[in-house]
């Protein structure tokens, strides 16, 4: 990727005299932000631009050529694209529209095609270019204006990250790179991610994305990142709306916004609602020191603003540090007297910039604090200028040494103040909920580093045993034509990934029922057993706890002559005859290849209550043991398991288990389109889990 | 003591349906039994035949309805008995069944040729029983006419004794008295009743249609006593709905999807009995709240439209003990015509 990011030599194709073109507006931002290498205008009209000789074909430029960047109409690429690969050029950069976003899938197939025969990568089409604060290349047509800094922009929406660039600068932002990725018909942000991991300059990744094309391939670059880097998604496609605006806007599937919740908490991504917020969380990201603890202070003038602090950090997962007689020992000597040396330390409305820059010194030298939020009211004992003079004096000294976050209520003396600390690149907030907001992602960053750099190390294992003879089950399945497994097929496979499931046998008739129904053990439960009946207990195709003879034969009886009645067309193979187990907690596993993302594993209180409550958590396959804990734990009702009302605590450990060799089966056994065992009944700690109904749909 | 077999050539006749109109009339101690179930009511573990259920409620009978039938299933049968030891629990379960009874009524499988291979068929269980059989013939004039003939054949053939024949659900019943079952009476069969067809006999109720479908009733439980006569597929936009006589007929079942809001508001302000929710897509909070307020029954199901159509069309008429509108209907129709014939059983 250096040749792309760091070219020695650039060939702008489609350059032209008219300023209000693209082809104008790129060669200048390249030539005005201060790009050393070289410079190779074309247009095949050839003559001068902006004092560069123009060449009317790439083929004539002696020079070799790192990146070229194309800004002509779509019919025209193609041709451009094979001769920039006969030219050995190293990277493409296509800004011309007119392909996928548009349904012209096949010319953009085309060009990525040739590009690939000459060993060639392209960005784009429908980029707006490309912008690298280190090779000083501005190789966009949007704003000229851009303040280098740490923070890298990838983007889908052109329009957008144009916007975004402007943005940046009007708030005196740094940005290290802004990428537009537009229609990745080649390099995608998994390419990107493989760069910026290891791009000095580049601590924060900014990125808006509506959708993927291969989202597996993103989550296993993410996987690899170095988890120093700050990710900041905003993920645009959520609503059910925005997904179709997002589907027809760039020609890509927008995924699944449960499973993309999932994921960014298990690597570790924050996500950002809108672009103001993106801003703030990369701004602050990007300045902050990692904290060296949970302990945080919050120092305020106003006991109201601090209350709000303490609801937010609650909101935000914000540990306040509660160890009163440290608080009072550090506090004691600088609070007012009807102040409170307690968490949030409230230096009341009395407190002037001396008494305040006292407090957050105190906080800044205590060793067990850990991070600081600082809150300022506007009042009469301190000025404007006191406030930036105090912000700025604290940045200065502590910037490197513990991460705190300033937030000033006020009038326009402190709106003015805000922008005076931003313009010098000191994120200061207004709203003490942003304040909080950002403090709790560098927490959840934090946290992801300590709890999760271990298990990156060792990554999930996706080896599974069995495997010979889950394909052989699936075979058999295809043989048949059949895309969904029976259901005890489906058990079966569970079984051989280690998840324990009650005695079952298939009975072809009333006389196997009953031999398998006592040999088994009562009481049974008794299903159909088709492919074509998939809603067994609506079609009359279930009986249980059936304790005897005879209730066999009533309920063979049944539920041979519902599905005769309501399916007269249905494959009847049998009816399953499987032991009764005892009441539990009833959960839900499943695991399917979505679309976006790959691989996912779902976990959540099961039975009926998944279609009503829809408590459920997501993660990309394959997961480790810990992650899944982390799955079990983060659903509402996760208390049902750890135990409530003096009930015990139940078998966690099993699940967590069955989780990961789920996620396993998902993640190797490609043909299985979706798993769903339903219910997996969960019993004390230590009794285990049975997995009593198992769906397994294979793909095409 | 009476006994009788009433067998019906094609499914739903009007086997039970005559025998509570014969009961009826006649009065006196009934016993019954269906050797063969066919229609059946499965609870708490314990499976009976719904036309036993009816039988045993209306007449108040002491007997369970389980003990009334002996198999529901061909496997069954042929797992438990052979063909003698079959005989014997026919002949065992009638004297049972019979003892202190003024006339005893033995409902046949659904059709004439049901249970043949096992034995259960109505001629089958007639000869053992030495028992005369009392056909139920409907459908169009030809159905009648050719399973008449083919009944008295195999009856002859079997050497089985013929009561005679009951019309039932004779769209003409005119025709048939004046013409047509003298052309019955020249082939050797006693046409000894015509019953016409009767729609409100036909009806069933929301609630029967909850339990036939195995559907979530989501709302409207007040209202499952409505009765349905009418089933419309609500799948075309509500301003053709509304043009579609049928849709604007009284006392009809809907089958539409859970998310045609459209269509459900319009089914619920017109005079709708019921309405099957289909895809398992259940409505909005609202739209339950007014369905409760109308007492329309909401069934949800599984299943796509096309599925639920045919479910629902599957469905055959019950009468319950409840059911006082057709059981009035049943006693007046079957004052109507000669039962003399009884006595010479």
């Amino acid at each position: 990727m250096k040749a792309l990011f760091e070219p020695e030599s650039i060939a702008i194709v489609g350059v032209s005299k008219n300023p209000e073109k693209i082809g104008y507006k790129i060669l200048e931002n390249i030539i005005n932000s201060g790009y050393n290498g070289k410079i190779y205008p074309v247009n095949p009209k050839g003559g001068n631009l902006l004092g560069l000789k123009v060449y009317s074909r790439i083929e004539e430029i002696e020079d070799n050529i790192d990146l070229a960047v194309i800004a002509i109409p779509a019919k025209f690429v193609y041709d451009a694209v094979k001769k920039c690969g006969k030219k050995e050029v190293k990277y493409c950069i296509i800004i011309s529209s007119g392909f996928s976003e548009i349904g012209n899938r096949r010319e953009e197939e085309r060009i990525v095609k040739v590009a690939k025969k000459y060993g060639m990568r392209i960005l784009g089409p429908n980029v707006f270019g490309i912008y690298v604060a280190k090779s000083k290349l501005n190789a966009t047509f949007g704003p000229k204006k851009v303040y280098p800094g740490h923070i890298a922009i990838v983007t889908q929406s052109g329009a957008l990250g144009i916007a975004m660039i402007g943005k940046s600068a009007s708030n005196h932002i740094g940005l290290s790179t802004v990428v537009s990725v537009g229609n990745k018909a080649d390099i995608d942000e998994a390419d990107l991610l493989e760069y910026f991991g290891s791009d000095e300059k580049t601590k924060v990744i900014l990125m808006y994305i509506e959708g993927f094309r291969n989202g597996e391939r993103f989550i296993n670059a993410l996987r690899e990142l170095n988890p120093e880097k700050h990710i900041v998604v905003i993920k645009a496609g959520k609503s059910k709306y925005g997904a179709v605006a997002a589907a027809s806007h760039t020609g890509s599937l927008a995924g699944s916004d449960n499973v993309f919740n999932g994921i960014v908490k298990q690597l570790g991504i924050v996500r950002a609602e809108n672009v103001r917020e993106a801003f703030n969380f990369a701004m602050f990201l990007s300045e902050s020191e990692m904290p060296k603890g949970e302990n945080v202070v919050i120092v305020t003038n106003g006991g109201g603003i601090g209350v709000m602090a303490a609801d937010a950090c609650e909101k935000y997962g914000i540990k306040i540090f509660d160890d009163y007689e440290n608080l009072k020992k550090t506090f004691e000597e600088v609070i007012p007297p009807f102040g409170s040396w307690k968490n949030p330390v409230d230096l009341t409305g009395q407190a002037n910039a001396e008494d305040y820059e006292k407090a957050l010194e105190k906080a800044l030298l205590n060793k067990n604090i850990h991070a600081i939020i600082a809150l300022y009211c506007e009042t009469a004992l301190f000025s404007q200028n006191d406030i930036v003079k105090l912000v700025r004096k604290v940045n200065e000294k502590y910037k490197n040494k513990k991460p705190i976050v300033f937030s000033l209520f006020g009038g326009e003396k402190i709106e003015e103040a805000i922008n005076e600390l931003n313009k010098e690149g000191i994120k200061v907030f207004d709203e003490v909920y942003d304040a909080i907001s950002a403090m709790g992602a560098l927490y959840r960053k934090y946290r992801y580093i300590k709890e999760y750099i271990k298990e990156k190390e060792k990554k999930p294992e996706v080896e599974i045993e069995g495997e010979g003879k889950i394909k052989k089950i699936i075979k058999l399945a295809r043989k048949e034509g059949r895309k969904i497994l029976l259901p005890h097929e489906a058990k079966e496979i569970i079984r051989l990934v280690g998840i324990e499931v009650p005695p079952y046998k298939i009975a072809k008739n009333i006389n196997e029922a009953v031999k398998y129904a006592e040999e088994i053990g009562y009481p049974v439960v008794m299903k159909i057993v088709s492919e074509d009946i998939i809603h067994k207990t609506e079609a009359g195709g279930v009986a249980l706890d059936l304790e005897n003879r005879e209730e066999i034969i009533n309920a063979y009886q049944v539920i041979i002559r519902n599905a005769k009645t309501h399916f007269p067309n249905a494959k009847i193979r049998g009816v399953e005859i499987s032991k009764m187990i005892p009441k539990g907690v009833e959960t839900i596993i499943g695991g399917t290849q979505e679309p976006t993302f790959g691989p996912v594993v779902m976990f959540g209180l099961g039975g009926i209550y998944v279609e009503a409550i829809r408590d459920v958590s997501f993660r990309a396959s394959p997961v480790s043991i810990k992650e899944a804990k982390r799955m079990i734990n983060e659903i509402s009702t996760s208390s049902i398991l750890r135990g409530i009302r003096g009930e015990q605590r139940k078998d966690i450990e099993k699940i967590a288990h069955a989780i990961v060799n789920v996620g396993k089966l998902i993640a190797k056994v490609k043909e299985i389109r979706d798993i769903e065992i339903n219910p997996l009944v969960v019993y004390e700690y230590g009794k285990g889990i049975k997995a009593v109904d198992v769906r397994i749909l294979l793909g095409d | 003591m009476k006994k009788l077999v009433i067998a019906s050539a094609r499914e739903n006749g009007g086997k039970t349906t005559s025998i509570i109109g014969i009961g009826k009339r006649m009065g006196g101690r009934i016993g019954y039994m269906k050797p063969f179930g066919d229609r059946l009511y499965y609870r708490k573990k314990r499976l009976w035949d719904y036309d036993s259920v009816s039988i045993t409620r209306i007449f108040k009978l002491e007997e369970e309805p389980e003990d009334m039938s002996i198999g529901f299933e061909h496997s069954k049968l042929m797992y438990m008995y052979d063909k003698k030891s079959l005989e014997e629990k026919v002949k065992k379960s009638f004297e049972d069944i019979s003892k202190g009874k003024d006339i005893v009524f033995i409902e046949g499988c659904k059709d004439i040729v049901y249970g043949s291979s096992v034995g259960l068929d109505s001629f089958s269980v007639a000869k053992y029983l030495d028992i005369p059989i009392l056909f139920i013939l409907s459908g169009n004039d030809e159905n009648i006419f050719d399973d008449a003939v083919r009944c008295k054949e195999i009856a002859e053939f079997k050497n089985v004794k013929m009561a005679g024949a009951i019309l039932n659900k004779v769209k003409n019943k005119e025709d048939w008295e004046e013409i047509n079952s003298n052309k019955l009476e020249e082939e050797g069969i006693k046409v000894l009743g015509i019953i016409p067809y009767i729609k409100e006999l036909t009806t069933f109720t929301a609630g029967f249609v909850a339990e036939q479908l195995f559907a979530k009733v989501i709302a409207g439980e007040n209202g499952l006593e409505n009765e349905i006569e009418n089933v419309f597929i609500g799948a075309m936009s509500v301003s053709d709905a509304i043009k579609n006589p049928l849709f604007n007929k009284p006392k009809k079942l809907i089958i539409t999807s859970g998310d045609r809001t459209d269509m459900i508001i319009a089914s619920i302000e017109d005079n709708t009995s019921c309405i099957v929710l289909t895809n398992n897509i259940a409505p909005s909070a609202r739209l339950i709240e007014r369905a409760e307020e109308n007492k329309i029954p909401l069934l949800l199901v599984p299943w796509d439209t096309y599925t639920a159509a045919k479910r629902v069309e599957r469905i055959k008429p019950w009468i319950s003990e409840k059911d006082e509108k057709k059981l009035k209907i049943i006693r007046e129709e079957f004052r109507k015509i000669d039962i003399s014939w009884i006595d010479d059983l």
